[in-house]
C-alpha cells in the first residue's frame, strides 16, 4: 500500500520544499498539505493518511493540544514532529505520546533526507547522542509543561491560559510553579531568555 | 423608862416607816441643761404599762425612760405643727392624749406618739370639747362639731369621768355634770367660787373646799359627803396653803404637796389617810404637774420653770460618821455592831442612828483591818498597844470584860473555830490556839508564808479554807494536811463565805467563785465586770446574796449563781445598786473581817471610802429593768424609715448603715440593763452597749432578708428576757437585680460585638486600603514588566520571526530552487509552475516582512530625532500605493485614493507612510477582491485618514485585541488571514509618535457568502493638525 502523507505546517513554503523532497528524492506522491490544527483535523478525517509530518506551532495553536487526541483516533498513524524547536526538548517529552520521530527544521539536508527516509519506512530514529541533555533546563519539562510553557512565553496570563485549556486557574498555576522550578528561572524575564537561549520557540 | 420605850418605839417607827429621814431620797432635777428640751412644762402623764413618763412642754412632747429625754417636735415628727403643746391628759381607758397648739390630737402608742385627729377648722383648741378627751374617745368623737362654742377648757378645768360618755367639770370654781344628752353641762352647785379643786381617789370623786373640807361626791356630783383626812398615825391631817393637791386624769390618788413634804392620799373607810412619801423636795417651785410611781416609789414634778425634778426614795443609805473630824480616815474596813445599835469602825468611828444613848465601847481607839468574833463572846483584834509600842493580836472577853494580848503574834491574824477549837491564819502560817497560846501548826509553808491571807472558815467539820493571795487553800485539821484548792488566780482571794454546801470566794481582780464537791469554777460577771473585784457575799434569809464590789453593790439570786455554777450558764443576772438607790460613795471597800455586818435588825452594814453603806434587804427592792422593748426609729443611712406600716420592712438596696433606735424604761440603774441581739442568727447574741443613747447599729449589709432579734434581762430567773423580733429585708440594688446583670451582659456582648465589628472593619478597610495598594502597586509593576516583557518579547519575537519567517522559508525556498534546477525532468509542469509561484510569492513577502522589521527597528530606535515636515498626503499615497499596486494587482484588488490632492499634513513623513502602509498592506492581505479606498478629511483641529476594504472584517474581540496595550505579535507567518501581528505593533508605535489615534469600523463577512466577503474594515486614523 503506497503510503498518504499529511504534511501539517504554516509556512506554505516549507510545505512545498518538504513535499518537494518527499516527491523528489524519496519517491512518494500522495503528499496533502494544510497549515493550521483545524484544517489538519479535518484533512485527518477526510482521508485515511499512513504518515504525518507536523510542525509543533502553527498558525491556531500548538500541535502538542491535538497530538493525545490525534494518537488516540488514530494509533496507526505514523508521526513525524518537524520543528524548529531543539529535538532534546520536544523529542523527549513526545516520547510520552510515542512519538520517536523528530526532526529539527535546522538540521541539513542530507540528513534531512535519511530521517524522512527512516519515517517513512518505518524504521526506528537516530538517536542523536552528540546533545548534552543535562545542560537543557527545558529538558525535564513534561509535555503539559511544555504545553503551558508556551502559553507562558507567549505573554498569555494564567486566567487566559486556563481559559484556553479548559483547566483550572490552580492547575496552570501550579504547573507554571514547577516549570520555573525545573528551568532555575527567577521570573519570566529569565524564562523568556532562557528560552531564547536554548532555541526554545513557540 | 416605860415612856422613854414608847417614845423610842415611835421613833423607830417614824425612822422606819412615816417619816424617812432627810437625805434617804434620790433627787434628780432636770432642766435644759440636762436633756429636757424646755424648762416650762405644761403637763405630765405616767404610764404605768410602758412605765414611760410623758412631759408636754413648749418644745415637743417628751419621753422620759428614767435615763433619756426623747423628744418628739417638728423636726423627727411633721404632724406635729406646733412644739408648744397645750395639755396632755388621760382618759378612762388610760389612753394618753395630747394636744399642740393649734389643736392636733396625738395618741400616744406606747413608745411613741401618733396623730389621732386634726382639728376642724375654726376650732379654739383651748376652749373646745377636747376637754372630754379626759373622759373618753366616744364622748370626744361624738361631740366633735357640735359643742365648740364652750367656755370648759381642757387646759384649766378639772375633769372628773364619771362613765364612758359623763363627767364632772370644776369651771372656775363651779361644778358642772356633763353627759353625752346634755347639750350644755349643768351647774351643780350654787356656791360660785368655792370649789378649790376636784380629784378622784381611785374610783370615788371629791372635791376640797377653801376650807380644807374635802367632800365625797356621789349621785353624779349631786351629793357631798365630808371625809376626814388623817395622818398614817391617825392623827387629823392639815394641811396649811390652797392649791396644793395635785391630781390629774388618769392618778389614782392625788398628791399634797406643802413646803418640802409630799403626801399621797388613799380613801378607805370614809376616811382619808394622807401618807408622806417625800419629805426632802426643793421649794420654791412653781409645780404645774405631778405624777406619782406607787411601784417605783418614785415621784415627779414638773414646774413651771425650772424643769423636772424626779425623787426617789433611796433603797440603800450610805451612812457617814456623826463626829466630823477631818484627821481620821472615813474610809473604814472591820466593823463592831454596839449594843445600841450603831456601829465601831476600824477608825474609832461610831456610825449609826442612835446618837442618844452613848454606850462604852468594847474597843477603845483604832484597831486593825481584821476583827474575829468567836461563838459571839471572844473578839480578837489587831491593835498597838500602848505599853509595847508594836502593833499585836488582842482578845476581849465580852463575858468577863478582860483583854488580853498576845504580844508574839504580830502579823494581822484572822481566827476561826472549829468545834472548840480555834485556829488562825496569818503571813506567817496557821496557828492554833491552845490553853491560852498560840502554835504555829504550818509554818514555813512557801504557800502560806510570805503570802497575805486575808480569811479562814470552816467548810465542813475539821476542814479549814483559807483565802489568800496565792490562791485557795484547804486545812484538815486532823491531819493536819494542806491542800491546794486554787492556784495563783491573777488576783487575791480575800473572802470565803458558805451558803449551803456551796464555798463562796470573791478575789480581788479575778472575779468570784464558787467550790462544791471538789469543784471549783470562775463564775459569771455582770456586764461592766464590777464583780472582777469582789468584796463580800452576804446571803440573807429570802435567797439572795449581796455582793459588794469595788464599784457599788449587787444582789443576786443565790439559787440562780448556783445553777450558773452547776450549768455553767453564761449569765446571772446581777442587780446594780449605786448611786439612783441613794449610795453616796459606790467604791465599797473589802479585804477586811468582817467583809460585811449583819446586824441585829436585819440590816446590813458595809464598808465603804467613805462611811458605811446600809442596807436593809426587806426594804431595798430593787427597780427592775423589766418591761417591753420598743423600735423608737429605723434609720437607713440616716434617713427614718417609716415603722408605721408592716412589720415587714423594706429598706432600700445599699443601705450602708442601719440603726435601730431602741426604747424601753430605765428606772434603775444604766448598769442592770442587759440588751442584745442576734441578726440572722439563733445562737450568739451581741451586747448592745446602753451607756449612751441606745441603738443597734447594724452595717455593711447586703440585700437580703434580715431577721433581728433583741432582747432585754427583765431581772432575776432564768431566761428572764422581753424578745422583741423584727424582720426586714433589704431590698437588691437595682445593680444586682437579674435584670441588670442580664443588661450588663448584653451591654457587655454588644459591646464585644460593636468593638468585634469595629475592628473587622477597620481591617477590613485597612485590608482594602492594602488590597487597593497591592493592586496599584502590581498593577504599576504589571505595566512596568510588561513594558519590559513587551521589549524583551518583540527582541524575542523578532530573532523568532526571523529564524521562522525569514530562515526556514529561505532554506525550503533554496530547497525548491535547487530541485528546479536540479530535477527539472522528474517534476510534472504541473509542479514546476507551483513550485515557482510559491517562489515569487514567498520571496514578494520576505521582503515585505524584512522591509516591515527594518522599519519597526528604525522607528523603535530614531523616532526621536525626527522632524514633521510639511507635504501632500496624495503625494505620499502615491509612493504606497507604487509599492503596493503589484500585491494588490495579484489578488484582484484596486487600490483607490479620494484624498484631496491639495490636502497638506504636517507630519513625521516617513512614519505616516509606513503607517499607511502597514495599514493598505493588512487591507490587501484581508481582501480577496473589491477595492481598497483610502480617504481623507479635515476638521479644525485633525486629519482623519482612512483605509476601507471589503474584506473579510475583523470581530469586535479581534478590534479589542488589536486595541489592547498588551497586544502580543503572534507569529508572523505570511499566509496567516488573521493579521500580520508585527504590522499592529508597528502602527501603534507610530501612532504614539504623532500623537495620533485609530479607530476601526468593521464587520465580519456573511457566513453564506461563497467568496467570504462582509461589509469591510475601515480603519481611521486620527491625526493632530
Amino acid at each position: 500500500m503506497q503510503p498518504s502523507i499529511l504534511i501539517a505546517d504554516d509556512h506554505s513554503m516549507i510545505r512545498k520544499g518538504m513535499k518537494l523532497h518527499m516527491q523528489l528524492t524519496l519517491g512518494f506522491n500522495d503528499i496533502h498539505e494544510v497549515g493550521t490544527c483545524s484544517d489538519l483535523m479535518k484533512e485527518l478525517v477526510k482521508h485515511k493518511y499512513t504518515h504525518l509530518i507536523l510542525d509543533i506551532i502553527l498558525s491556531d495553536g500548538s500541535t502538542l493540544e491535538v497530538i493525545p487526541n490525534i494518537r488516540r483516533v488514530y494509533p496507526d498513524l505514523r508521526i513525524l514532529i518537524f520543528s524548529m524547536q531543539p529535538a532534546e526538548i520536544y523529542g523527549e517529552a513526545l516520547k510520552q505520546y510515542g512519538i520517536n520521530h523528530y526532526m529539527s527544521k535546522s538540521v541539513g539536508e542530507e540528513e534531512m533526507i535519511q530521517v524522512l527516509q527512516k519515517f517513512m519506512h518505518n524504521e526506528e530514529p537516530v538517536r542523536l547522542n552528540n546533545i548534552h541533555v543535562q545542560d537543557n533546563p527545558f529538558t525535564s519539562l513534561a509535555p503539559r509543561e511544555l504545553e503551558i510553557l508556551h502559553y507562558v512565553l507567549k505573554g498569555i496570563g494564567t486566567k487566559d491560559i486556563a481559559d484556553t485549556l479548559n483547566l483550572k486557574m490552580n492547575t496552570i498555576s501550579t504547573i507554571k510553579t514547577r516549570i520555573f522550578e525545573k528551568t532555575t528561572a527567577g521570573n519570566i524575564k529569565e524564562l523568556m531568555e532562557l528560552a531564547t537561549l536554548y532555541n526554545v520557540n513557540y | 423608862m416605860q415612856k422613854l420605850l414608847i417614845l423610842l418605839c415611835f421613833l423607830f417607827i417614824s425612822a422606819t416607816s412615816a417619816a424617812q429621814p432627810s437625805g434617804n431620797n434620790h433627787i434628780q432635777q432636770y432642766t435644759t441643761d440636762n436633756g429636757l428640751p424646755s424648762n416650762g412644762i405644761k403637763g405630765m402623764q405616767w404610764d404605768e404599762k410602758t412605765n414611760f413618763l410623758w412631759i408636754a412642754t413648749e418644745a415637743g412632747i417628751v419621753r422620759f425612760n428614767g435615763v433619756d429625754f426623747s423628744t418628739y417636735t417638728r423636726e423627727n415628727m411633721p404632724s406635729i405643727k406646733s412644739e408648744r403643746m397645750l395639755f396632755i391628759a388621760r382618759n378612762n381607758a388610760g389612753n394618753i392624749y395630747f394636744s399642740d397648739m393649734p389643736g392636733n390630737i396625738f395618741l400616744i402608742d406606747l413608745n411613741r406618739p401618733v396623730l389621732w385627729r386634726t382639728p376642724p377648722e375654726k376650732i379654739n383648741p383651748f376652749y373646745s370639747n377636747y376637754y372630754l378627751l379626759t373622759v373618753s374617745d366616744s364622748f370626744f368623737l361624738k361631740t366633735t362639731g357640735n359643742s365648740n362654742n364652750t367656755t370648759f377648757s381642757a387646759v384649766t378645768d378639772k375633769i372628773n369621768c364619771l362613765s364612758d360618755t359623763s363627767c364632772l367639770i370644776l369651771n372656775g370654781g363651779t361644778l358642772y355634770y356633763q353627759s353625752l344628752s346634755l347639750r350644755y353641762p349643768k351647774r351643780l352647785s350654787n356656791e360660785s367660787k368655792s370649789i378649790n379643786t376636784l380629784f378622784k381617789i381611785g374610783n370615788n370623786s371629791f372635791i376640797s373646799n377653801y376650807n380644807k373640807e374635802i367632800f365625797l361626791l356621789t349621785n353624779s356630783g349631786k351629793t357631798l359627803l365630808p371625809v376626814p383626812v388623817i395622818h398614817e398615825n391617825g392623827e387629823k391631817f392639815t394641811g396649811n396653803g390652797d392649791n396644793l393637791l395635785y391630781w390629774e386624769t388618769g392618778m389614782k390618788n392625788p398628791v399634797f404637796i406643802e413646803g418640802s413634804k409630799a403626801w399621797t392620799f388613799d380613801y378607805a373607810d370614809e376616811k382619808i389617810t394622807a401618807r408622806l412619801i417625800f419629805d426632802d423636795i426643793p421649794d420654791d417651785a412653781y409645780i404645774r404637774s405631778v405624777q406619782y410611781s406607787e411601784k417605783n416609789k418614785t415621784l415627779f414634778i414638773g414646774t413651771d420653770s425650772k424643769g423636772l425634778i424626779v425623787l426617789t426614795q433611796n433603797r440603800v443609805q450610805s451612812k457617814k460618821r456623826i463626829n466630823i473630824n477631818p484627821k481620821n480616815r472615813n474610809s473604814y474596813y472591820a466593823q463592831l455592831e454596839l449594843d445600841n445599835g450603831n456601829i465601831l469602825t476600824n477608825e474609832g468611828d461610831i456610825i449609826g442612828d442612835n446618837t442618844r444613848n452613848e454606850i462604852p465601847l468594847p474597843i477603845k481607839g483604832k484597831f486593825g483591818y481584821s476583827l474575829s468574833i468567836i461563838k459571839d463572846s471572844l473578839i480578837w483584834y489587831f491593835q498597838q498597844d500602848a505599853v509595847l509600842a508594836v502593833s499585836c493580836l488582842h482578845m476581849l472577853n465580852k463575858k468577863t470584860g478582860l483583854t488580853k494580848v498576845f504580844k508574839e503574834i504580830r502579823n494581822e491574824t484572822i481566827l476561826t473555830n472549829t468545834g472548840n477549837e480555834i485556829y488562825g491564819v496569818n503571813s506567817t502560817g496557821i496557828l492554833k490556839f491552845e490553853k491560852d497560846s498560840f502554835k504555829y501548826v504550818f509554818k514555813n509553808q512557801q504557800k502560806v508564808v510570805g503570802n497575805l491571807v486575808y480569811d479562814i472558815k470552816e467548810i465542813q467539820p475539821g476542814v479549814l479554807f483559807i483565802a489568800a493571795c496565792s490562791g485557795i487553800l484547804s486545812y484538815t485539821v486532823s491531819t493536819g494536811r494542806l491542800d491546794t484548792i486554787l492556784d495563783n488566780p491573777n488576783g487575791c482571794i480575800r473572802n470565803i463565805r458558805l451558803y449551803k454546801d456551796y464555798v463562796f470566794f470573791g478575789s480581788y481582780g479575778s472575779g468570784y467563785f464558787i467550790y462544791h464537791n471538789g469543784k471549783i469554777k470562775s463564775m459569771p460577771l455582770d456586764k461592766n465586770k464590777y464583780l472582777l473585784y469582789t468584796h463580800c457575799f452576804v446571803f440573807d434569809n429570802r435567797g439572795f446574796c449581796w455582793i459588794s464590789t469595788n464599784r457599788g453593790l449587787f444582789l443576786a439570786n443565790a439559787d440562780e449563781m448556783i445553777n450558773a455554777f452547776e450549768n455553767e450558764t453564761k449569765q446571772v443576772y446581777y442587780h446594780y445598786f449605786g448611786k439612783k438607790d441613794g449610795m453616796k460613795m459606790t467604791e465599797l471597800n473589802g479585804g477586811c473581817t468582817p467583809c460585811a455586818l449583819e446586824l441585829k435588825n436585819k440590816s446590813l452594814s458595809f464598808p465603804t471610802m467613805d462611811g458605811l453603806l446600809w442596807v436593809n434587804p426587806a426594804r431595798a427592792i430593787p427597780i427592775l429593768p423589766e418591761g417591753e422593748i420598743f423600735i423608737d426609729e429605723i434609720l437607713a443611712d440616716n434617713i427614718a424609715v417609716n415603722i408605721d406600716s408592716v412589720q415587714f420592712k423594706s429598706l432600700p438596696a445599699r443601705a450602708q448603715e442601719i440603726i435601730i433606735e431602741l426604747g424601753f424604761s430605765a428606772w434603775c440603774n444604766k448598769e442592770n440593763i442587759y440588751l442584745d441581739y442576734q441578726l440572722n442568727d439563733t445562737t450568739t447574741w451581741k451586747a448592745v452597749d446602753t451607756d449612751n443613747e441606745t441603738f443597734i447599729r447594724l452595717g455593711g449589709l447586703s440585700s437580703g432578708k434580715y431577721t433581728l432579734r433583741i432582747r432585754k434581762l427583765n431581772g432575776f430567773g432564768k431566761d428572764n428576757y422581753s424578745y422583741k423580733t423584727i424582720q426586714f429585708s433589704i431590698a437588691t440594688p437595682w445593680y444586682k437585680q437579674w435584670w441588670f446583670y442580664a443588661l450588663i451582659a448584653a451591654a457587655v456582648l454588644g459591646m464585644f460585638i460593636l468593638v468585634y465589628r469595629i475592628r473587622v472593619n477597620q481591617l477590613e478597610i485597612n485590608q482594602r486600603k492594602l488590597e487597593k495598594q497591592v493592586t496599584e502597586k502590581t498593577e504599576e509593576l504589571l505595566q512596568k514588566n510588561s513594558t519590559l516583557e513587551k521589549n524583551i518579547s518583540i527582541n524575542n519575537r523578532l530573532i523568532s520571526i526571523i529564524s521562522h519567517d525569514i530562515i526556514t522559508p529561505l532554506k525550503f525556498l533554496n530547497v525548491a530552487g535547487k530541485n528546479l534546477l536540479e530535477k527539472k525532468q522528474l517534476m510534472t509542469e504541473e509542479l514546476k509552475d507551483e513550485t515557482i509561484k510559491e517562489i515569487t510569492t514567498t520571496s514578494k513577502e520576505l521582503q515585505l516582512l524584512s522591509t516591515n522589521i527594518l522599519n519597526w527597528i528604525k522607528y523603535q530606535n530614531e523616532n526621536r530625532r525626527l522632524v514633521k515636515e510639511q507635504f501632500y498626503l496624495q503625494e505620499m499615497l502615491n509612493q504606497v500605493f507604487s509599492i503596493l499596486n503589484s500585491m494588490a494587482h495579484q489578488k484582484n484588488l484596486q487600490l483607490i485614493s479620494h484624498v484631496d490632492e491639495s490636502l497638506q499634513v504636517t507630519q513625521y513623513f516617513e512614519a505616516l507612510k509606513i503607517l499607511i502602509y502597514n495599514l493598505v498592506t493588512n487591507a490587501i492581505h484581508f481582501s480577496d477582491n473589491g477595492s481598497i479606498i483610502v480617504n481623507a478629511r479635515e476638521t479644525e483641529k485633525k486629519i482623519i485618514i482612512s483605509v476601507s476594504d471589503e474584506g473579510v472584517g475583523m470581530t469586535a474581540d479581534q478590534i479589542k485585541n488589536i486595541m489592547a496595550d498588551q497586544f502580543i505579535v503572534s507569529s508572523a507567518n505570511m499566509d496567516n488571514k488573521k493579521g500580520n501581528g508585527l504590522g499592529y505593533l508597528i502602527i501603534k508605535d507610530l501612532l504614539k509618535m504623532m500623537n495620533a489615534l485609530l479607530f476601526i469600523n468593521s464587520e465580519k463577512a456573511r457566513p453564506d457568502d461563497p467568496f467570504g466577503r462582509g461589509k469591510g474594515t475601515t480603519v481611521y486614523v486620527e491625526l493632530p493638525k
